[in-house]
């Protein structure tokens, strides 16, 4: 009977006893594991290492620890075994060459880390015991069986053939990036053989050490000159666009590469190399067809170069300035081909700096994924050019630019046949907030903006109050409450006045026989100055203010009203013309001058002037006005002189019942515009004082680079002031007394309290 | 629960268990036949082990321990259903026996099977 006694009489287990058995079942789990391995099989071999294990006395060499363990013997045979496993290889592989050398390899290695894997289930009484005990004892070259079987393996078969087993893999990628396929199975077969090697080291850090040194270093080198040489000859045959297509082709392929077979650890430093050789090494010859691709609006292009500058340091910064550089040309080329029309029409204006804005915008968008730097070059180019353009230079004055854009708001909100519904009006100004934005002198937009508005109020001209409220609306959330703060009034004030004009018609005014309105208007809201000129007022106008002027004083003692004539305006109706009669909408002072007609056929200039004591430059401009809408004849023609004789003219037609002779001259409103933006400067020298006041009051002491600074920055919001300006300022306050310049230190400034 | 009904009729030893389907044999030195539950028999590394990744797929699981006597494999299969029924198990654990005389081949075998 059998038993697991040691002591009883049992045939004997040693090593020479027991080996053939087992060496005949490792031999078929190494060659013929295919036809099947029983249970019984594996019990048999396993209980033989046991018995050999149990029976046998063990060596003892020096000091003896505590139990001894048998086992060497076994262990020396099973390595002596698996080494002439190794030869047997390593004989067959020797002839082998290209694919076949990896096919050999990739199906020994399958098979023996197969068989090895039962193997050491059965030797696992020996990983127990003896290779357990020798190991920690430090043992050298002791391993469990399976890390045994790998080292063998490493050190008779694979170290001896690596380098052609490399060398082949990697001349098979090549094959697969030059287009023919392969095996890729194969390729994943060797190279995780290769991973699974360095399992043989206990410290994980070294577990890639076999595919590291022995694979991925050539792989990468392979890989550089590989793509070295594909982007050097590819970039001088073909275009830029071309070779951004191959590249990011190969980028694609090459992950595909590395999930499909190659191991994910060499990503990064593949990846790194590639950028490097197919983007880096070539981006002077990429940087400079940017120009060209950007002049031809090839969006597609621009994304992938885009996308691949994007991979390496640095790769943008001159795409951007690049971009910004175009931009500010192209604008300014846009603004030059129209320049001459341009400077008098702010719709065409507007129009060509918008679509220069939209046109970079969706290159932006669509080519450079909206990058916060290509937005900001951009703004850039665009507040280069909206500022500083052909129209401006011919205007000589880069406030030019705010004052277009305030007279084309004018154009769109005011009543027009030629403007659009409301909502498209609505989207044309928000288009317009965009160019505002990079407006410089947005004072200058203000002032501007604020006597159209004003024109537009009395005028009764505004074509929607709606929009009149989101334009205020935008500019107050551009510029915040002050900037919009008079706007604002000036919109009440016209509510007040209607207000105050129904209780006047209801109390005196239907008594006047004359259809009278009356807008009341604060002084420091409205940018309106006293009337130019004297004026006597026909006696049936001057019944009506008399009356108006009762009324309002009654009601608001103290206040004083100073009537604006010259904005004023009216309607006269004709009795002496031919078929029909007209209805003439004229100025105040027009009409002056008419109603004289009333009790004289004929009038020099001269007893004109007399009659309506008006100053010679308005009564010429006014009665210029009548000439050239034939409503009055005059002697001399165009030319008026204090002689020229005036007569109604009689045989006056028109199309419309009701015409509208209160006609401007340009004269006047390129004079109006001048002193406008000479308004403007004197108000500006103000604000910087003011400034400069507030800022020395803070700090006391300053130096001159950094009160040159602070300014700027305290006044980039309205305006950029000139350095020649500021320093005329600071001469100015310092006149005044209200800095000093300090005695010791050069260039520095105090406040004088 | 789990009844254990030991029937002592000699080359016949067959536990009644909650499933039928899932099951080992473990065959003495003596010849008797254990039908055992798998997951009872995975408590030994050996047997897990040599489960895992069997190369005959077909094979009854069956496995012959000529090395061991049947009063001594009886015992260490009551072992592994004693060791499933507590692993993991908060309830309080009761002495699992061990008769004297059989001690020393017990341990021996769970050597070898390396329970």
């Amino acid at each position: 009977k059998n038993s697991l006694f040691p002591m009883q009489a049992r045939p004997k287990y040693t090593i020479d006893d027991i080996w053939p058995g087992l060496e005949s079942g490792l031999t078929h789990l190494l060659f013929n594991l295919t036809e099947g391995f029983s249970l019984d099989s594996h019990m048999k071999l396993y209980t033989c290492v046991y018995n050999h294990c149990t029976t046998q006395k063990p060596v003892v060499r020096g000091v003896a620890t505590g139990a001894n363990f048998a086992g060497e013997q076994l262990y020396y045979r099973l390595c002596n075994f698996l080494q002439k496993h190794m030869k047997g290889l390593l004989n067959n592989a020797s002839s082998k060459i290209d694919d076949s050398l990896m096919s050999y390899y990739k199906k020994e290695w399958d098979r023996y880390t197969t068989a090895l894997s039962v193997i050491n289930k059965i030797f696992q009484y020996l990983n127990r015991h003896w290779i357990k005990r020798e190991i920690e004892e430090g043992t050298k070259e002791v391993y469990e069986v399976y890390t045994l079987s790998l080292v063998i393996w490493k050190r008779n078969f694979f170290d001896l053939i690596k380098h052609r087993l490399t060398a082949v893999t990697l001349s098979l990628i090549e094959k697969e990036r030059s287009g023919d396929y392969i095996d890729t199975s194969l390729v994943k077969g060797v190279i995780d053989a290769y991973v699974r090697l360095g399992a043989v080291s206990d410290k994980i850090e070294e577990h890639m050490q076999v595919y590291n040194q022995d694979f991925n270093d050539a792989f990468l080198k392979a890989s550089e000159s590989f793509y070295s040489h594909e982007s050097n000859d590819f970039i001088s045959k073909n275009t830029v666009s071309d070779y951004l297509k191959k590249v990011m082709k190969r980028i694609e392929e090459e992950k595909q590469r590395l999930h499909t077979f190659v191991h994910p650890s060499s990503e990064f430093e593949l990846m790194t190399r590639l950028d490097r050789v197919l983007i880096e090494n070539h981006r002077d010859s990429i940087w400079q067809e940017f120009h060209v691709l950007l002049v031809n609006d090839k969006i597609e292009d621009m994304s992938r170069m885009y996308t691949l500058l994007s991979r390496i340091p640095n790769g943008l910064q001159p795409l951007k300035e690049i971009f910004e550089k175009h931009i500010q040309a192209s604008g300014d080329a846009a603004i030059l081909e129209n320049a001459n029309r341009a400077l008098l029409d702010p719709r065409l204006y507007v129009e060509t700096i918008l679509k220069i804005h939209k046109k970079y915008s969706t290159v932006v968008t669509s080519a450079f994924r909206n990058d916060t730097g290509f937005v900001e070059a951009l703004d850039k180019g665009c507040r280069k050019f909206i500022n500083n353009n052909a129209v401006t230079k011919e205007a000589g004055n880069s406030s030019k630019s705010p004052e277009l854009v305030a007279k084309y708001c004018d154009i769109l909100l005011k009543k027009s046949p030629k403007n659009p519904d409301e909502q498209e009006v609505l989207g044309i100004i928000n288009d317009i907030m965009i160019v505002f934005k990079y407006i410089e002198d947005k004072d200058v937009f203000q002032t501007f903006y604020s006597k159209v508005l004003a024109k537009r109020l009395i005028n009764g001209n505004s074509a929607s109050e709606f929009l009149e409220g989101q334009m205020i609306t935008k500019l107050k959330q551009n510029c915040g409450f002050e900037y919009t703060a008079k706007l604002a009034r000036m919109f009440s004030d016209m509510s007040f006045s209607k207000e105050l004009q129904d209780n006047f018609r209801k109390d005196v005014g239907k008594d006047l026989g004359v259809d009278l309105s009356v807008l009341v208007l604060a002084t420091g809201s409205w940018p309106l100055s006293p009337p130019s000129t004297t004026f006597n007022l026909p006696k049936q106008l001057a019944a009506c203010r008399e009356a108006f002027q009762n009324f309002y004083t009654t009601e608001y003692q103290g206040r004083k009203l100073n009537w604006l004539t010259h904005v004023s305006k009216g309607e006269v109706r004709t009795t002496y013309a031919a078929q029909q009669q007209y209805s003439f909408q004229c100025s105040t002072y027009q009409m002056g001058i008419l109603l004289l007609f009333n009790e004289n056929d004929c009038l020099t200039t001269s007893e004109m002037q007399t009659a309506t004591d008006l100053v010679q430059p308005v009564l010429l401009t006014t009665l210029a006005s009548l000439y050239k809408t034939k409503v009055l004849n005059s002697s001399t023609g165009e030319d008026i002189v204090s002689t020229t004789k005036f007569t109604i003219n009689t045989d006056f037609k028109s199309k419309k019942t009701r015409v509208g002779i209160n006609v401007r001259v340009l004269e006047a409103q390129t004079q109006a515009d001048k002193e406008t933006h000479q308004g403007v400067e004197e108000d500006r020298k103000l604000q910087i004082q003011a400034a400069l006041v507030r800022i020395m009051k803070s700090r006391k002491k300053l130096s001159h680079a950094n009160l040159m600074t602070e300014v700027l920055t305290q006044l980039q919001g309205r305006f950029k002031p000139k350095v020649v300006v500021i320093k005329k300022c600071i001469d100015i306050l310092i006149e005044k007394e209200y800095l000093r310049r300090s005695e010791k230190e050069k260039d520095v400034y105090t406040y004088v309290a | 629960g789990h009844e254990f009904i030991i029937d002592r009729r000699p080359f016949s030893h067959t536990w009644c268990c909650r499933v039928m389907s899932d099951t080992i044999t473990l065959v003495s030195a003596e010849g008797h036949e254990f039908i055992i539950d798998r997951k009872c028999a995975l408590v030994s590394k050996t047997i897990s082990s040599m489960l895992e990744g069997s190369f005959l797929e077909n094979e009854s699981g069956r496995i012959n321990f000529r090395e061991i006597s049947t009063p001594v494999l009886e015992k260490v299969i009551q072992y592994f259903y004693f060791k499933v029924k507590y692993n993991n198990n908060t309830s309080p654990i009761p002495e699992f026996t061990i008769e004297p005389e059989i001690a020393l081949e017990l341990l021996m075998a769970a050597n070898f099977l390396d329970t």
